[in-house]
């Protein structure tokens, strides 16, 4: 029941979790209390319909309506249409084997 | 064609052709050689080893027994093993949990009836197919043929992923699993940070959100609320100070990839989230 940290967002979960289940991890969008700590210019850019300049209400009003997601965002989920992989009978599969749906940097271990 | 098993065969009368007719052995499912037992599962369990055994009857009318095993992963991606079948009838299979403990919901297996061993192998039938654990197991003959969504599922207690400071809740639901949700309570730690939080938590598709509800009372600096969020629950007039309730549609059903989120109106960016919910799963395939 390890401890991991997400290099991306931060954070923090159990996998797998207290009953052995495998917890598949995705980074939250951005919060308004992240993308008020922004620069301007790069709030912009994600919200090309915000007024020129924009007030903090205006980035509530656009964040409420449209999530948007961080850079480099991590998703472990696994795809789904990956080839059948047959095992020899008794064998331990590998579950690294697993595709995933992007190449993305390693997770951190935090503690047990 | 020599080496097989002989179907008794009759005659059945004169005819033009002067053809027999062929009756059928102790089995539907007669292995030559060529055929394999293929074996697929589909788990969400973890330490799980599946037994499959069962009985043969070979040409020479004996009894042959078997018995193999397989581990299938726990990401509910397919694993598969094809056995070479000893010739003759399969007259009786089962497969058991014979490791680990899955709660019905969490072990799907398909036993199927194939042709060559390959990647190429063909499917001729299927055999049986459902859920197993450490004591229900699936069998053949007599065993009745479920899907995956079939039966009550697995209820799950899950510990959300804690956020970064000032980041909502984020929660997906896996990959080739069909979510229930029977309950969220996310405890929001509010930050010494002025302003009146007001929370909603939203259901999406994984891009296009459908359902949204929010908890009626706003939360303030310094204070750690609970919201919760259940089936069949009606938002109170007054809320308690630390329990702000609200509610999720009965009987929803998230797919894969679809999403589980708190939105927070005046996030600061030190306020801090935490959550655990229940859900009922199926495995889908």
């Amino acid at each position: 029941m390890s401890l991991w940290e997400c290099p991306v967002c931060h954070g923090t979960y159990r996998d797998p979790q207290a009953d052995g289940t495998r917890y598949f991890h995705q980074c939250p969008p951005l919060s308004t209390a992240e993308l008020l700590a922004m620069p301007a210019a790069d709030v912009a850019a994600l919200f090309p319909e915000l007024p020129a300049p924009f007030t903090a209400d205006d980035l509530l009003v656009a964040s409420t309506a449209r999530s948007v997601p961080r850079v480099g965002a991590r998703n472990e989920n696994i795809v789904r249409d990956a080839p059948k992989r047959v095992v020899t009978e008794g064998a331990a599969p590998s579950e690294d084997d697993s595709p995933r749906v992007q190449d993305q940097p390693p997770r951190i271990l935090k503690g047990p | 064609m020599d080496n097989q098993p002989g179907y008794p065969l009759s005659h059945l009368g004169p005819d033009d052709a002067g053809r027999g007719a062929a009756i059928a052995g102790p089995s539907p499912f007669l292995f030559t050689g060529e055929e394999v037992l293929e074996v697929d599962a589909f788990n969400s369990a973890s330490a799980v080893t599946l037994t499959i055994s069962g009985t043969m009857l070979s040409p020479t009318h004996e009894l042959v027994p078997f018995s193999f095993t397989l581990v299938p992963t726990t990401n509910r991606v397919v694993t598969t093993t094809r056995v070479v079948m000893n010739r003759g009838w399969l007259l009786h299979v089962r497969v058991i949990a014979s490791a680990g403990t899955p709660l019905l919901g969490q072990s799907f297996v398909q036993l199927r009836f194939a042709r060559g061993f390959t990647s190429s192998a063909l499917i001729l039938a299927t055999i049986a197919s459902g859920y197993v654990t450490a004591s229900t197991d699936l069998f053949w003959p007599g065993g009745v043929m479920m899907t995956p969504l079939d039966g009550a599922g697995a209820i799950r207690s899950i510990t959300a992923a804690t956020p970064g400071a000032g980041v909502d809740i984020l929660e997906t639901v896996p990959t080739s699993a069909r979510w229930e949700l029977l309950s969220f309570w996310a405890k929001l730690v509010a930050s010494a940070g002025v302003a009146n939080r007001n929370v909603e938590l939203t259901l999406d598709d994984g891009t296009n959100e459908y359902f949204r509800a929010g908890t009626t009372t706003s939360q303030t600096a310094g204070q750690t609320a609970q919201h919760v969020f259940t089936q069949g629950a009606m938002l109170a007039g007054a809320d308690n100070v630390f329990a702000f309730p609200s509610y999720i549609p009965g009987n929803i059903r998230l797919l894969a990839g679809h999403r589980i989120q708190t939105k927070t109106t005046n996030i600061q960016a030190a306020d801090q989230w935490t959550a655990q919910y229940l859900v009922r799963e199926w495995i889908e395939v």
